[in-house]
């Protein structure tokens, strides 16, 4: 049997009535008469789909891809100051490569996304007590993937550093610029891989604070 | 059976209001004082719970306040956490939980806990190994008598980092 028909009887309308309801919607179309015939188990299954419509849209993770906003993909370089894993994460990465930590480092917090800090070694230690340093590209961004066939860390070019270990949360951080002296992070990272999910624009805000900084903060 | 147009709408409106999330905490009452737990309590939780990533997050189920954390007022970055924001910690860790629930069972020691001594799930992880970690111990006090006696106290100081 076609589904409408099969979708017709479930709903004991008549043909009549069908047609109507799909000239002004299924839903719309109900007149109180209609929706009284419908039977308990189609009553439930209306329920049921309003219930779920009503908790279930774009998941979080398609909606914070959104706000991106659209930028060209498919290098290191790309995106500076936007939060990696966002795309790059271990439970969704449509951008391919899957990283655990990753982030842009500028050397002012008035640095424009294009001017990220080149050549700044960003060291990590972990809860596990594994060491590691990243150095950033001409962007500033620098990532962190785990392989689990290498025995040590292995810098590669353009910002990426391949590990052996996934890391163990907390992790304290802090960023050398090239001759200068390392600077640490206030606070450990707890769970987040991307820097720019707590650090992004020139200004701190309530609910952030501002691009990760080696020099001075915005004037 | 008949169901009406007014039965319908009903049904959708406590259906959608089922998923809204009220993080109002007016309704619950806490444990001790605000002194107590500015003194013993805030600090142990800033060590470990309430930075950016974590509980200093609007959108998560606790929401907590602190220094380098969440603020409710930018003018605060940089400064402790103030009364009001401590005041709105207190009221978020009491209103995790009804409150006739044992404090063994309730959310604030469950989540951090590790799964294999008996916690529940934590994004954050498995924080304490077991119900002798200082802070899971400091957490018990304050929900058990608001570390008013000097064992709690005593407990809490050793939590801190």
């Amino acid at each position: 049997m076609p589904i409408h028909k099969r979708l017709r009887a479930a709903l004991n309308l008549s043909k009549s009535e069908w047609h109507e309801s799909k000239r002004s919607s299924l839903i719309m179309s109900f007149t109180r008469e209609s929706i009284g015939k419908l039977p308990r188990a189609a009553m439930a299954a209306l329920l049921g789909v309003l219930s779920l419509s009503a908790c279930i849209g774009t998941s979080p993770e398609e909606a914070l891809r959104a706000e991106q906003g659209d930028a060209p993909d498919g290098n290191p370089e790309h995106r500076p100051g936007q939060p990696c894993l966002v795309c790059h994460g271990a439970d969704y990465s449509p951008g391919g490569p899957v990283f655990v930590l990753a982030g842009t480092i500028y050397d002012k917090s008035s640095d424009p996304n294009s001017n990220g800090l080149s050549g700044a070694e960003v060291s990590f230690l972990d809860a596990a007590n594994h060491e590691f340093t990243a150095l950033t590209n001409r962007k500033g961004n620098f990532m962190v993937r785990v392989r689990t066939d290498l025995s040590a860390p292995k810098q590669r070019s353009k910002g990426q550093l391949d590990i052996p270990w996934q890391p163990v949360f907390p992790i304290s951080v802090g960023v050398t610029s090239a001759g200068g002296e390392e600077r640490a992070m206030e606070s450990q990272i707890w769970r987040e891989g991307s820097c720019a999910a707590c650090h992004h624009g020139s200004d701190p805000d309530v609910d952030h604070v501002e691009k990760v900084w080696y020099t001075e903060l915005a004037p | 059976m008949r169901v009406g147009p007014t039965t319908v709408l009903l049904c959708t409106a406590a259906i959608f209001g089922a998923c809204v999330n009220d993080q109002s905490t007016d309704a619950f009452d806490t444990t001790g004082t605000l002194a107590d737990f500015s003194t013993y309590v805030q600090p142990v939780l800033a060590a470990g719970c309430t930075s950016l990533d974590c509980h200093g997050n609007a959108g998560r189920p606790l929401r907590l306040y602190a220094r380098r954390g969440l603020r409710t007022e930018v003018a605060l970055r940089g400064k402790d956490a103030s009364d009001e924001e401590m005041l709105a910690n207190m009221l978020a860790i009491s209103g995790l939980d009804t409150s006739d629930t044992k404090i063994e069972d309730k959310l604030l020691l469950l989540k951090p806990l590790s799964v294999d001594a008996g916690g529940l799930f934590h994004k954050g992880g498995n924080l304490w190994p077991d119900q002798n970690d200082p802070v899971y111990r400091c957490l018990h006090a304050w929900l058990r008598s608001g570390v008013s006696d000097e064992a709690g106290r005593a407990v809490c100081t050793e939590a801190l980092p």
